[in-house]
């Protein structure tokens, strides 16, 4: 089947996108828990750490041009334990599409609608998420596209707004903990804005067509989300200090509520919700593409769309019940999301490197 | 000969079997003629005798309302004087015919009765002669129609001020005399069962994609239709997304904005009979553009286009905007402002969704009668808007006074837009926005945005993405997109659109190597 390819600044845009992920309003909590006030320099060493990941799902791509991750998983493990780890692949990205719209849901809920049920905001987002699904990759393309705009846009509008308001103080003392905590603070952040780029490998290398640009093209969308949440955590620390970021449940949006510019210019806080409704929702989009994609390739189906209604109705029905509370999805958060990404997005692309590395030094030893 | 005639009853108004050629006999000829036209009291059939060889007859036919009868009148007194030739001993009626009429222009002959009858029904004048099995068609149409007025849909300050008409020969005529070059090509096509309409197609060789040419070529042909009676007829049938609600060929009343169309390699389509051109490919941008752009300083026509842009969203969303807040965000009103909306609020007895809908449904209602209702009372309605709806209505603790603003910038936004279709399409979706802001607020709206963006990028128009230089972003593309860069630094014409002459400026005037 012929794939739809897409340009290569919509796979720059894909790549950002998936790695601002729902990250950009809530990390900035988890990074000062950890790291208090070097929270920064963890998000300064997450990129560069990030790097050979990246590397090696764009070098993964590159050696099995036109397949899915799912036929590559196949391809280099092999029948059974390939099915057996792209089904472990495709029930993450089904799992974790349903967490996206609870975010949402408890926000909204939380900030600015509480008598509002959280399944009608949920029922929105799995629309427009399904919505986006049936019509393909070339418009979530095309709609990533304009969305990276935006958040760039709104994201640094709003930094350059709440400004005033910086007190280095907040930064001192540096390195008061010693290196530990940093490198603490960048796993947990890598485990945001770098390992679920893994739900690209669905779209990188099947539907692109010129895998060097590509490497550009996925390179930059990753720096360019990895500049924007150091910046949001710079930022959060510079002007709420480590203390209050640390304990508030969203703090760049308790960042935007700073923003105070003559009498108009107050409570721009909307501004930084658009912006993580977009990213959350891309964010979404791709898990669920991934999912969704996946399952019909491992269900040996035609055409993927006939799968997207009932697997959104199930997200939707999901993301009702899949946490009790912020609680609970603070420990599950802690507990559970950074190793079950980790094998995902860091053991599973090193082993399939690794066992393609040595097939192909076999085959040379072979000829 | 008989089984035709069963297929003349059968195929109902396809007149007869389309090959049917004439028979040799003219009474044969006029009967079936008469037959096949049936009651018709405009069909005129004037049998004669050749005064110099009156055992040989011929026959005009022309349709009485559509022919200028001066000039039929004048062909008669012509062949009246026909004579054998001398010089030429020929008993061949049809031979003689032809030449006596060789001097008029676009004579057409031809065998077959179905052409015969296309001749009759365009206006011309046919001719048959006894013995013969072909026909002469002289053109005899009468011309007259609506003379070049001024476009009343797109009026511009600047800039040339000539509209299309009803006729389609004039409109081609508008749009050739602006580019005066060989390279510019039309094609004639008909259209319609029923109506057979005459439907043209212009482009530029080189300049317009051969791909798009074709498959725009390729979908007309496929139409199956019994009428065509405008340009949306052939729109509603060839779009790519037949549900959506955007227009996907940018329909213009004005030859330069078609001219500057085909010099960006989009194909022209022109339907007789309609005062509107449709141009495609369309892309999003393009329907918020005003041919005036381009005739004004590109500093201010590119503020202009911003305002524009800005005006389409603000039409769209400052209701639903205004109902969310005042519903549901109550915070993010600086205080005083807040006091002063929830002062005026506090006597209305409907919910704001109630009251927004109550208003632009009424808007709505007044700007439909203005178009429909005679001329003459237009001022009756004016009054009836401004001071009973407006005044009377806050006046008595109906609707709030912001609730009137916010109207009436929602009106006044929407008629920036400078294509009709595209500010019909945003008017309908406003009310959507509307119900959505009174059911889950801003997110409600922002979330319709994101549904409403996915939608755009999903469209195309003739294959080519509907927010073109944007998504997909193409680099160096938005020169003339949001803004309007000055025409030196516009170089190329649009990307995906443009055919194998990609440059718009000459070699020459070029700042580079030239």
């Amino acid at each position: 089947m012929q794939r739809t390819k897409i340009t290569n600044h919509q796979l720059y845009s894909l790549t950002a996108n998936g790695a601002f992920g729902g990250s950009v309003i809530v990390i900035a909590s988890a990074m000062a828990a950890i790291a208090k006030q070097d929270a920064w320099i963890s998000a300064l060493l997450t990129p560069v750490i990030g790097m050979p990941v990246v590397w090696i799902y764009w070098y993964l791509g590159s050696q099995y041009p036109g397949s899915t991750f799912v036929e590559i998983i196949k391809k280099i493990f092999g029948r059974w334990i390939g099915t057996i780890a792209a089904a472990s692949y495709v029930f993450l990205c089904l799992t974790i599409a349903y967490h996206l719209p609870w975010y949402v849901g408890n926000f909204v809920t939380t900030e600015a609608m509480p008598e509002t049920p959280p399944y009608v905001i949920n029922l929105m987002f799995v629309i427009a998420v399904v919505i986006a699904v049936l019509y393909g990759i070339e418009t979530i393309a095309r709609a990533s596209e304009l969305y990276i705009r935006f958040v760039l846009i709104l994201s640094v509008l709003t930094m350059l707004l709440v400004s005033p308001n910086i007190k280095f103080e907040n930064l001192q003392p540096v390195l008061e903990n010693g290196m530990i905590p940093i490198f603490k603070g960048s796993y947990v952040l890598s485990c945001f804005i770098v390992f679920p780029i893994i739900t690209m490998m669905m779209i990188y290398p099947a539907n692109t067509d010129n895998i060097s640009e590509a490497k550009k093209s996925i390179f930059k969308g990753f720096l360019w989300a990895g500049f924007i949440t150091f910046i949001t955590i710079l930022m959060s620390t510079l002007i709420l200090g480590s203390k209050i970021t640390a304990s508030s449940q969203y703090p760049t949006y308790l960042l935007a509520k700073e923003i105070n510019l003559g009498i108009i210019f107050t409570r721009l806080e909307f501004i930084v919700a658009i912006t993580w409704f977009v990213t959350q929702f891309m964010i979404g989009l791709l898990f669920f593409y991934a999912g969704v994609t996946g399952l019909s390739q491992l269900l040996g189906l035609k055409d993927y769309k006939r799968i997207v209604m009932p697997l959104g109705l199930i997200t939707l029905v999901m993301s009702g019940v899949v946490f009790p509370d912020v609680i609970y999805q603070a420990n599950w958060t802690k507990h559970v999301w950074l190793p079950y990404i980790t094998t995902h997005g860091l053991i599973l692309p090193l082993l399939l490197f690794l066992v393609h590395l040595i097939k192909k030094r076999m085959l040379k030893a072979r000829y | 000969m008989r089984i035709s005639r069963r297929r003349i009853r059968r195929s109902g108004y396809t007149h007869s079997s389309p090959d049917q050629v004439l028979y040799k006999q003219l009474q044969d000829n006029l009967t079936r003629i008469k037959t096949d036209f049936g009651q018709s009291d405009d069909l005129v059939v004037n049998c004669f005798e050749w005064t110099a060889n009156p055992s040989l007859s011929y026959a005009c036919i022309y349709i009485d309302t559509l022919v200028d009868k001066d000039t039929v009148n004048h062909l008669s007194e012509e062949l009246m004087k026909l004579k054998r030739s001398p010089e030429q001993e020929t008993d061949n009626l049809f031979i003689l015919m032809r030449r006596q009429f060789s001097s008029i222009r676009d004579l057409k002959t031809g065998v077959k009765f179905i052409d015969l009858y296309a001749e009759l029904l365009s206006g011309n004048t046919v001719f048959l002669a006894d013995g013969n099995t072909e026909y002469l068609s002289i053109p005899t149409e009468n011309k007259d129609s609506r003379a070049i007025e001024e476009p009343s849909s797109q009026t511009v300050i600047r800039g040339p001020k000539e509209g299309f008409s009803e006729r389609i020969n004039t409109n081609i005529l508008l749009v050739r005399k602006r580019i005066r070059s060989h390279h510019v090509k039309l094609e004639n096509l008909t259209v319609g069962n029923l109506t057979r309409t005459a439907v043209s197609l212009m482009y530029i060789e080189n300049i317009a994609k051969d791909t798009i040419v074709r498959e725009i070529r390729r979908r007309i042909k496929e139409i199956e239709t019994a009428s065509i009676l405008e340009g949306s007829y052939i729109e509603e049938l060839i779009k790519d997304d037949k549900y959506s609600i955007f227009p996907e060929f940018l329909s213009t009343e004005k030859p330069d904005t078609v001219t500057a169309a085909l010099l960006e390699g989009k194909v022209a389509i022109f339907v007789d009979g309609s005062p509107y051109a449709l141009t495609a490919p369309a892309v999003f941008v393009e329907f918020l553009h005003s041919s005036e752009d381009f005739y004004h300083n590109f500093i201010v026509s590119s503020m202009v286009r911003l305002l524009r842009f800005i005006a389409l969203f603000l039409t769209l969303l400052t209701p639903s905007a205004y109902i969310a807040i005042t519903t549901f965000h109550q915070e993010i009103i600086p205080t005083p402002l807040l006091i002063s909306i929830a002062a005026q609020r506090e006597g209305v007895p409907f919910p704001t969704l109630i009251e927004a809908f109550l208003m632009e449904t009424t808007f709505e209602v007044l700007r439909e009668a203005g178009v429909r209702m005679p001329r003459a009372i237009g001022s009756a309605i004016s009054i009836v808007g401004a001071l009973v709806l407006g005044q009377a209505a806050v006046e008595a603790g109906i609707i709030s006074a912001v609730m009137v603003i916010i109207v009436s910038m929602t009106a006044i936004y929407s008629f920036t837009v400078p294509n009709y279709e595209m500010s019909n399409a945003v008017r309908i979706i406003r009310f959507i926005f509307m119900v959505l802001a009174g059911v889950l607020g801003l997110y409600g709206v922002f979330m319709g945005l994101i549904i409403l963006t996915l939608h755009l990028c999903k469209l195309k128009s003739i294959g080519i993405p509907y927010l073109m230089p944007l998504a997909p972003w193409i680099k160096n593309e938005n020169k003339d997109s949001l803004l309007r860069f000055p025409l030196w630094s516009l170089k190329y014409r649009p990307f995906g659109i443009r055919g194998e002459d990609k440059r718009k400026t000459a070699q020459t005037s070029m700042k580079k190597g030239g």
